[in-house]
């Protein structure tokens, strides 16, 4: 039973539900027809009808939804046509409100008159802003390409533009007068001198007016930043106790050294008691203790002598090999990773954040 | 005779002082050593005989390869005690195979021979066995453990041996260029009973060698 009821509840609701979705598509379409029959009007020279059309896109009253482009076009075309209408006051007024909104707005000298375009460049000295246009999701090669922000000063002024790191390191990338838009470059490269590295990145775009009023502004735009490049090899770990030969002999071996020498004794005093006959002479059992003394001074020796030379020379060498071999192998590995990093392309994609 | 055989070990001494066997056998590592022994030979026959004396001589070792040795030495001097004065003269010829760095297999021919105004008697014999050469001071010396057995004893005059044993105990050391060692050999002789008669011989020797090695390590 439930199940029967839902597909049709949803659909009555879908029908209800489709005028109000409906409506601010319907309403913006309704301004965006406005703004264009403004347009049409102005470029007729009716200006004054015009008017009534943007006075009422920019109506607080305005039934209809006017986005942000919207409102700045309708600004546009009221300050050119109180320009037109003689009236370059409120013409300024309405310039400046399409310029602070939007500082990339701009007259184009093949559709408006000198009149007008001399107001608008009054109204662009009296505000002043500075603007970085959206990017759009770019890869360069840093070797060789440059990322191009394009940035924009309303009128003559000192511009400094700096990228702030995910680290918060800072690197300038503009320091100039500027006057109306420009083109900043950047190779992707932080001032320490380093590729920048993935993260969100922040363009700040900060001027200062050189009209005398000492009027500030800034912007940023935020943008992420992803490296394109083939997976880097991890390098080796340090070896580790394990993987190296012991490199000094324990305490115990200045005893063994000794107990050789005394084996050497031992076994020169037992020889002619055990295979030599008892009828037989004297002679070699002196010699027997003879070649004993020198293996027991031998073993005292080496006994003395180990205690000060407990280094295994040979594992000594074969430990310095293996940590040659390593180290070796990792640069070997830092070698082709760097040739991967010199290949290494920047990503570049608009960010969310807030335009200050 | 003791003369002569002074001037035999001065010779053998200026010969091995101004020999060139760097040369004689091209890169091979070699070790010429002068040798200095004592040497006591006790036999009992007729009651215990015993003869001792001074012994000089040289000894040639050369290495081929990583893992074999060839030596050859040369001794001579002058026995005496119980009765006349003895001539002793030695040849020894020996190779071994290292089967590790501590133990090698031994094969030697070794060619006697005693001398007295009566007659001479020479001695042959063949030793097959093993070494244990232990290190010192990090192999700049050894401790030399030495048994061989004797299946092949040929004396003049005298039956084969029923049971004939050396060994060699002692130590041999080597800091370029200077090799040498300290070694006492003690080798036992049973002689079957003929005519109700047994004999036994032991020789005990103690050899002092310093030596040459080439090429330098």
């Amino acid at each position: 039973m439930t199940s029967a009821v839902k597909p049709a509840a949803l659909l009555v609701a879908a029908l209800l539900a489709a005028p109000l979705a409906a409506r601010p598509a319907h309403a913006q379409g309704n301004t965006d027809e406005t703004l264009q029959r403004a347009i049409h009007l102005y470029e007729e020279l009716q200006v004054e009808r015009a008017l009534v059309l943007l006075r009422q896109v920019i109506s607080p009253s305005s039934p209809f939804v006017v986005s942000s482009p919207q409102r700045v076009q309708a600004y546009k075309y009221l300050g050119a046509a109180f320009a037109i209408l003689g009236q370059p006051d409120s013409a300024s007024v309405y310039f400046r409100a399409a310029i602070e909104r939007d500082p990339f707005v701009d007259l184009d000298a093949q559709a408006f008159t000198a009149i007008e375009r001399n107001a608008f460049a009054e109204a662009r000295r009296r505000v002043f802003a500075v603007a970085i246009r959206p990017i759009e999701r770019t890869r360069i090669d840093p070797r060789t390409e440059h990322l191009q922000f394009v940035v924009l000063s309303t009128h003559v002024g000192f511009l400094q533009a700096e990228i702030h790191d995910p680290t918060g390191g800072v690197s300038p990338i503009l320091a100039s007068e500027n006057d109306g838009v420009r083109d900043v470059a950047w190779d992707g490269v932080l001032a320490d001198g380093r590729l920048a590295s993935a993260g969100r990145y922040e363009l700040v775009l900060r001027g200062e007016s050189r009209l005398g009023d000492a009027r500030t502004d800034s912007t940023r735009l935020y943008f992420d930043l992803a490296l394109d490049r083939p997976a880097l090899e991890d390098t080796l770990p340090a070896l580790r106790g394990s993987d190296l030969l012991p490199e000094h002999y324990p305490k115990s071996s200045s005893a063994v050294e000794l107990a050789k020498g005394i084996g050497v004794a031992l076994c020169a005093l037992a020889v002619p008691a055990i295979i030599g006959g008892k009828s037989l002479g004297s002679g070699a059992r002196g010699m027997g203790i003879a070649v004993g003394v020198v293996g027991v001074g031998f073993g005292t020796a080496g006994f003395l002598w180990r205690q000060r030379h407990d280094d295994i020379a040979s594992n000594i060498a074969e430990n310095a090999r293996r940590r040659a071999e390593r180290a070796s192998a990792n640069a070997e590995i830092e070698r082709r990773n760097a040739g991967r990093i010199a290949q290494t392309g920047l990503v570049i994609s608009p960010a969310a954040g807030v335009a200050q | 005779m003791s003369a002569r055989v002074g001037r035999l070990a001065v010779a053998i001494a200026v010969a091995i002082a101004t020999a060139r066997p760097a040369r004689l056998v091209a890169q091979l590592p070699t070790t010429v050593s002068a040798v200095v022994g004592l040497v006591e030979h006790q036999t009992t026959l007729a009651g215990t005989e015993s003869n001792s004396g001074p012994i000089f001589g040289a000894d040639l070792l050369i290495a081929p390869l990583r893992y074999t040795e060839f030596e050859g030495g040369f001794t001579y001097g002058s026995l005496s005690g119980s009765g006349e004065t003895v001539t002793w003269t030695d040849i020894q010829l020996s190779g071994s195979a290292l089967a590790t760095s501590w133990l090698a297999f031994r094969l030697g021919f070794d060619l006697r021979g005693y001398s007295e105004p009566l007659g001479q008697q020479r001695w042959f014999s063949v030793a097959a066995g093993a070494e244990g050469r232990v290190p010192l001071f990090d192999g700049a010396a050894h401790a030399l453990f030495r048994v061989s057995l004797l299946p092949i004893v040929s004396v003049s005059g005298q039956p084969r041996p029923d049971f004939s044993i050396a060994t060699t105990t002692g130590v041999q050391f080597e800091r370029a260029p200077l090799a040498g060692s300290v070694l006492f050999t003690f080798e036992r002789y049973n002689f079957p009973t003929t005519n109700g008669i047994s004999r036994s011989d032991q020789i005990a020797m103690l050899g002092l060698a310093l030596g040459l090695h080439f090429p330098r390590r």
